[in-house]
């Protein structure tokens, strides 16, 4: 391996880690407000994702 | 390094090819062009020759703790290697190849190195001090067929001739059989693996060393990343700040679809909050949703957040079976400073009479998904680098798995 290519490899790691970070810190992947309502109930859209919640009742099994 | 001065010169009656003796010791030299016999002029139905290494070629020169060593010869054994399976209560054969490379100083004394796909190793030769252990569980037994010999041996080597060995902790016990199977010679060596970077340089090869020293800091840096970004999360998550922590309220049926006001909060800056609720549940099955409403200093919802809770239980062919969610911790980014208000609308509550729940409000809360991401970016690239660097020491030192 080259001098340049590890300075790359060596660039590449310190922004996978400051840009992970700093997303995480700016709650990248959460979910957001939105102005979008819903047409029948009028109700604000709920934006992005629940995160790690697992899932809900089955219903019966 | 100068290469050594041979003790003397044959031509090949072959072809001609001239055959550098350097040993005086020499009984047996094999021409490395055709593959003739010394003494012979009719060369073998099959050539012998040495095989492809980027380092060890006859009559290359190396140097070892300050000694220069040169390359005369090469023997070349296929065969297998028998280990014993205590488990299975067998012996295990795993077929096996390896080649010994005969090597003089300027001393004119003799070393081998042994090499097989592993790595390579010194064969220090030893005085054989205890019996063949034949039927000795704790050695591996490997049986040998020489299939090549090229170069210039102490001793003579016949076509395909049988060795058997006898190996534990890098000492081993080596067998040269006669025609029909006897022991015909019986040699012990110590083997000491040698440091790959360490051959490297023995052969002037520096720069190789130097590249595979930068592809190790680069591996290390992209797996070092994994560490730091665990860290800086967990760093991180030492931020928090509470903002409120609401009162704990009792829903019943008649709560459902009426507004429970659950507090304010003040946000000095936009970012992401957590809205943790934990309940009391009621007894058995049930669940339970309900619409978190944050509204800002106008009063106007921004963001109404569902809620779940819920536990089901049942039987199945394991037996009884319980889950439930206790738990709820929706998150939500807010756009702005600002004096929130918070409430809580219970939407249905099924088989339960009532729930009591309490909850807080974090803010600085970091979410996992970036750093997720992140890690397996960085466990890719560790993985790639480690891979290729392995082929670049594959390479350029003809072993390595």
């Amino acid at each position: 391996m080259s001098k340049l290519t590890m300075m790359l490899v060596l660039l590449l790691c310190g922004a996978l880690i400051l840009l992970p970070l700093w997303a995480s810190w700016q709650g990248m992947g959460e979910a957001s407000v939105s102005k979008q309502r819903d047409a029948k109930t009028g109700r604000i859209l709920y934006v992005g994702s629940r995160g790690w919640v697992g899932g809900g009742p089955s219903g019966g099994k | 390094m100068k290469a050594f001065e041979p003790i003397k010169v044959h031509n090949c009656k072959n072809c001609g090819h001239p055959m550098r003796q350097f040993n005086p010791d020499t009984q047996m030299m094999v021409c490395e062009s055709c593959g003739t016999r010394f003494g012979e002029s009719v060369p073998p139905k099959y050539k012998p020759e040495a095989p492809l290494n980027p380092l060890f070629k006859l009559h290359e020169l190396f140097e070892k703790n300050g000694v220069t060593w040169q390359i005369i010869g090469c023997q070349s054994y296929a065969g297998s290697v028998e280990e014993w399976d205590s488990e299975d209560k067998a012996w295990e054969r795993t077929p096996w190849s390896f080649h010994t490379w005969w090597i003089i100083n300027e001393a004119r004394e003799i070393a081998w190195i042994s090499q097989d796909k592993t790595g390579y190793s010194w064969s220090h030769k030893k005085t054989v001090t205890s019996g063949i252990p034949a039927g000795d569980r704790s050695y591996e037994v490997g049986s040998w067929t020489m299939i090549s010999a090229v170069g210039e041996f102490s001793y003579i080597p016949r076509e395909a001739e049988q060795v058997r060995s006898y190996e534990k902790d890098g000492r081993s016990l080596s067998i040269l059989l006669d025609e029909n199977g006897g022991n015909q010679e019986i040699e012990a060596f110590h083997d000491v693996n040698l440091d790959l970077m360490d051959l490297l340089t023995s052969f002037g090869k520096q720069s190789i060393v130097d590249g595979l020293k930068r592809a190790k800091v680069a591996m290390y840096a992209a797996f070092a990343s994994i560490a730091a970004l665990v860290i800086g999360f967990f760093v991180m998550q030492g931020f928090e700040k509470t903002l409120i922590t609401t009162p704990t309220v009792t829903v019943n049926s008649q709560s459902l679809k009426k507004v429970i006001p659950l507090g304010e909060f003040k946000m000095e800056n936009k970012g992401l909050i957590e809205l943790d609720f934990l309940a009391n549940l009621g007894g058995g099955n049930g669940s339970f949703d309900a619409e978190v409403v944050v509204s800002d200093s106008d009063k106007t919802p921004v963001a109404e957040l569902p809620l779940s809770l819920w536990r089901e239980s049942g039987r199945d062919s394991d037996g009884p079976w319980t889950e439930s969610q206790y738990r709820d911790a929706p998150r939500i980014n807010l756009p702005a400073a600002d004096v929130y208000t918070l409430s809580l609308v219970p939407d249905s509550l099924k088989q339960w009479r009532s729930i009591s729940l309490r909850g807080k409000v974090t803010r600085n809360v970091v979410s996992l998904l970036p750093i997720i991401i992140g890690g397996v970016v960085a466990l890719l690239l560790g993985l790639f680098l480690s891979v290729r660097r392995r082929k670049y020491v594959r390479r350029e030192t003809g072993v390595g798995l």
